[in-house]
């Protein structure tokens, strides 16, 4: 399967050893392992390292703005609901600069996959804190340590009413592959927090570190229960990974009047010239 | 200037001075030459509302500032009018309303309160008073009423009889009101339909095939998004209400990459935190269609009057170079050509292109015959790609054909940072500059697609009178009452890029003056700059009002 892989080599912009180049090969994996057709995916993203994962996956992608990747990627599904989009970024990326385009597109709840990269640091700017990065990080600007709290997506995504709240950790490939899938095939909304290690610049929260501070969800847990999915969410000693929380919920298409159930997209409406005249000269 | 009458109803937010209004021009433009604005304070319920009425026998399209009739909606609706009041104004009003008013102008109590009750309800007031003013203008009872009986249909038979008897009532006294008016009647007269900016705008945007909007509300920007989701019953129009200014040019540019026609409307506020989308339109090469509706600034400025001054911003809204094209409707038919062309002109040379509208334009109500629009502007340039496709290639034509994804074989891969032919982040220094030169160039290709200004007035072409957008109606009154000034008006619909075609006349020139609505000139500064001339006067207007007639006359008759 060569589907999502370039036929010549590419230049990679990640520093050796990023948690980056696990989560290209567990994304292109999940995409082949769900047959996707690479013309009817889109991926959208800002700027910083994790933001140019799009460069690097064989398909159409639309990479703009710092912190504006959801707003981008929420018009890309609502004018073709046919289309598989990915919005990719990091946690600067998508939790800092683009906050308000997390907090209002999960109550619009579009059809698309929301992928951070969070690796608790600023990589591309080099070093400085993140919204995620823990109390104490040191960093060029934080030199005493971090004073800000760290914010919670998991639990900001549960408290907003997101129907897909998802975290992995790019160190377990294969689960972290099936929660992709889960979130791709999800109707609607679906945020996948995945931890991943900034080699260059966080000291602090390294492969070991993830390793010891995580742990899977394993079958017998009810992913339906909000409550214990938000147990889990604040619980930042014992961070779980799977999916946290999921239900059915009615995504864009079906709340929004203007589908009424048909999912053509907008390039395939043409509009009737009559009917402009009809609008601009009602008399006639 | 136009012989015309000027009657100005004052009162509080809520009142339903607008529904008077819109009765009085509805029934005035089945027999006269009627326009009407208002002007209102920022607030929802009270302060000081006022709507202006004028009626001519011939064609305007402007204010003007001295009254004739100012009828008092309670009573402290007089005191920021009564410097546009002269000897003869006649003012009208229950007798309470009128006690504010100093004793050296002419009052006249009518008890419209009174006649409501007579006809049976005390909510038949403005109906009663609407009876009045059309019985002293000798307007049509019989188009008046079937006005009446088609808005209160809805609402029962005892409502609109009622609402009829409060009319007859006024009706009846106006017409034997003895300061009413000398017929001023147009000899023929075919029926017109009247419009705001805002509908014209509306129709525009469906003539040019929108069938996406994303916008955050902000007055006087708002009223095209209402009125475009009101359509949405009709025509395929998604619109979202986005959560800032940021995410609705974003989303706006999304969905032009998708496949969509899409737009966002805003005001010079709300623009402002969309530049860095601009600059993301001009890199990527995405079409995209910006209403910008101006008001007073700085900041919150006068959130609910009128300005020119957001020229200067649009021009250069977005860091680096790109180019991009600002559309301004001058003549209300205008709206339609100005806003279904934005679409076509974004779509044919993947740029950024501004609708720079005002608050004063958008509001006015003005009469039209016929509307038309131009059925190319549906025109899609969208390509279908094949495997091999790539978004930036160096075309013959000078312009990458742009594909959508999921439509072809190909991949469609765009990307903020300066990229080559298939979307790829590079920094090869002359990409760089091949890339730069291709978006550069379509400046060049753009001047075969000029909107030519409009040129009235004198023939000799010696002493140009400049204007852009919503001062059009006022300027062109002044001129063709006054031809002795021997003006030649130069009406620019497109702002920029301005048209080379004038180059010759404005060069040429012996005097130019610029009339805007702004304090600092932008548009005089943009033709010096253009033309390599230096505009000899400059006539400039910024409290917030737009120009009346009877003071442009004046300023312009000073100095000639």
């Amino acid at each position: 399967m060569t589907k999502f892989e370039f036929n010549h080599d590419i230049d990679i912009a990640w520093c050796p050893g990023c948690g980056n180049f696990p989560l290209r090969n567990i994304l292109i994996k999940a995409l082949q392992e769900l047959e996707l057709d690479p013309t009817q995916v889109v991926f959208s993203s800002g700027i910083g390292q994790a933001a140019k994962m799009p460069q690097y996956v064989d398909a159409s992608y639309f990479n703009g703005l710092h912190g504006r990747g959801m707003a981008v990627a929420s018009a890309i599904s609502a004018v073709n609901p046919k289309l598989t989009v990915i919005a990719e970024g990091g946690d600067g990326d998508m939790y800092g600069e683009g906050g308000n385009h997390l907090i209002h597109n999960i109550r619009r709840n579009p059809h698309l996959i929301h992928i951070v990269h969070n690796n608790m640091v600023y990589g591309l700017t080099k070093g400085q804190a993140s919204p995620t990065s823990p109390i104490g990080l040191i960093t060029p600007i934080q030199l005493d340590g971090v004073y800000n709290q760290p914010i919670n997506p998991m639990a900001l995504a549960l408290a907003m009413g997101a129907t897909f709240v998802g975290r992995g950790f790019s160190g377990d490939q294969e689960k972290t592959k099936e929660l992709i899938k889960a979130a791709i095939l999800h109707n609607g909304y679906a945020i996948v927090d995945i931890f991943h290690p900034c080699v260059t610049y966080n000291k602090v929260n390294t492969f070991a570190w993830y390793k010891s501070h995580t742990f899977w969800l394993d079958e017998t847990y009810i992913k339906t229960d909000k409550l214990a999915a938000m147990k889990l969410a604040l619980d930042e000693e014992k961070l779980a990974c799977g999916i946290l929380f999921q239900v059915e919920g009615k995504s864009y298409p079906q709340r929004h009047p203007f589908y009424k159930g048909d999912l053509t997209p907008l390039y395939l409406r043409k509009r009737d010239p009559k009917v402009i005249e009809k609008l601009i000269n009602p008399t006639k | 200037m136009r012989d015309s009458i000027t009657i100005v109803l004052s009162g509080e937010a809520g009142q339903g001075l607008q529904t008077v209004e819109e009765f009085l021009v509805e029934t005035l433009t089945q027999e006269a030459y009627v326009f009407s604005s208002k002007e209102v304070m920022s607030r929802v319920r009270g302060g000081n509302n006022s709507v202006e009425i004028r009626i001519s026998d011939h064609p305007i399209q402007a204010l003007r500032y001295t009254i004739d009739y100012l009828f008092l909606f309670n009573d402290h609706a007089f005191d920021r009018l009564s410097p546009r009041i002269k000897k003869d104004t006649v003012i009208y009003g229950e007798a309470p309303f009128l006690k504010s008013v100093p004793t050296k102008f002419k009052t006249k109590e009518v008890a419209f309160l009174d006649l409501a009750k007579q006809a049976g309800n005390r909510l038949y007031e403005n109906t009663a008073m609407f009876g009045y003013i059309a019985g002293m203008i000798d307007a049509s009872s019989d188009n008046a009423k079937a006005l009446i009986t088609k808005r209160f249909t809805k609402r029962g038979e005892d409502i609109v009889s009622g609402n009829i008897k409060a009319f007859d009532l006024g009706y009846a006294l106006g017409l034997v009101d003895a300061d009413r008016p000398k017929a001023l009647k147009p000899l023929k007269f075919t029926p017109k339909r009247v419009m705001t900016g805002n509908d014209v705008l509306t129709l525009g945007a469906i003539a040019g095939g929108v069938n996406y909007v994303a916008a955050y509300p902000m007055s006087p920007g708002t009223s095209l998004m209402t009125m475009l989701e009101e359509k949405s019953r009709d025509v395929d129009i998604l619109v979202e209400q986005a959560e800032d200014e940021i995410a609705a040019l974003n989303m706006v540019i999304g969905a032009w990459y998708a496949g969509a026609r899409a737009l966002t409307t805003t005001s010079g506020g709300g623009f402002a935190l969309m530049t860095e989308a601009v600059s993301l339109a001009g890199i990527t090469e995405s079409p995209a269609v910006v209403h910008v509706a101006q008001r007073p600034g700085p900041a919150t400025g006068l959130p609910t009057r009128t300005e020119q001054a957001d020229l200067n911003l649009v021009l250069y809204a977005g860091h680096g170079e790109f180019p991009r094209m600002i559309l301004a409707p001058g003549r209300l038919e205008d709206g339609i050509e100005v806003m279904s062309r934005a679409f076509y002109m974004a779509d044919k040379y993947q740029i950024p292109v501004f609708v720079l509208s005002d608050q004063y334009w958008l509001e006015s109500m003005s009469q039209v015959e016929h509307l038309e629009f131009n059925p190319k502007y549906l025109e899609s340039f969208v390509v279908k790609t094949e495997r091999d496709y790539k978004r930036y290639a160096f075309d013959q034509s000078g312009i990458s054909p742009r594909g959508i994804p999921g439509y072809g074989l190909g991949y469609v891969k765009v990307d903020s940072d300066e990229h080559d032919e298939e979307g790829m982040i590079t920094e090869s220094f002359t990409m760089r500059v091949d890339m730069h030169e291709k978006r550069l160039h379509k400046f060049e290709l753009m001047k075969e697609d000029i909107l030519e200004p409009l040129i009235s007035g004198a023939t000799e072409k010696e002493k140009l009178l400049l204007s852009w957008g919503s001062t059009y109606g006022v300027i062109e009154e002044a001129l063709v009452t006054n031809p002795k000034w021997g003006y030649t008006h130069v009406h620019f619909t497109q702002v920029y890029p301005l048209p080379t075609s004038v180059e010759k006349l404005i060069r040429g020139a012996k005097s130019i003056t610029v009339i805007e609505n702004n304090a600092t000139g932008q548009f005089a500064n943009l033709i010096q700059m253009t033309y390599g001339i230096k505009v000899s006067r400059r006539i400039l207007k910024y409290n917030g009002e737009p120009y009346h007639i009877d003071e442009l006359v004046t300023i312009l008759e000073e100095k000639q």
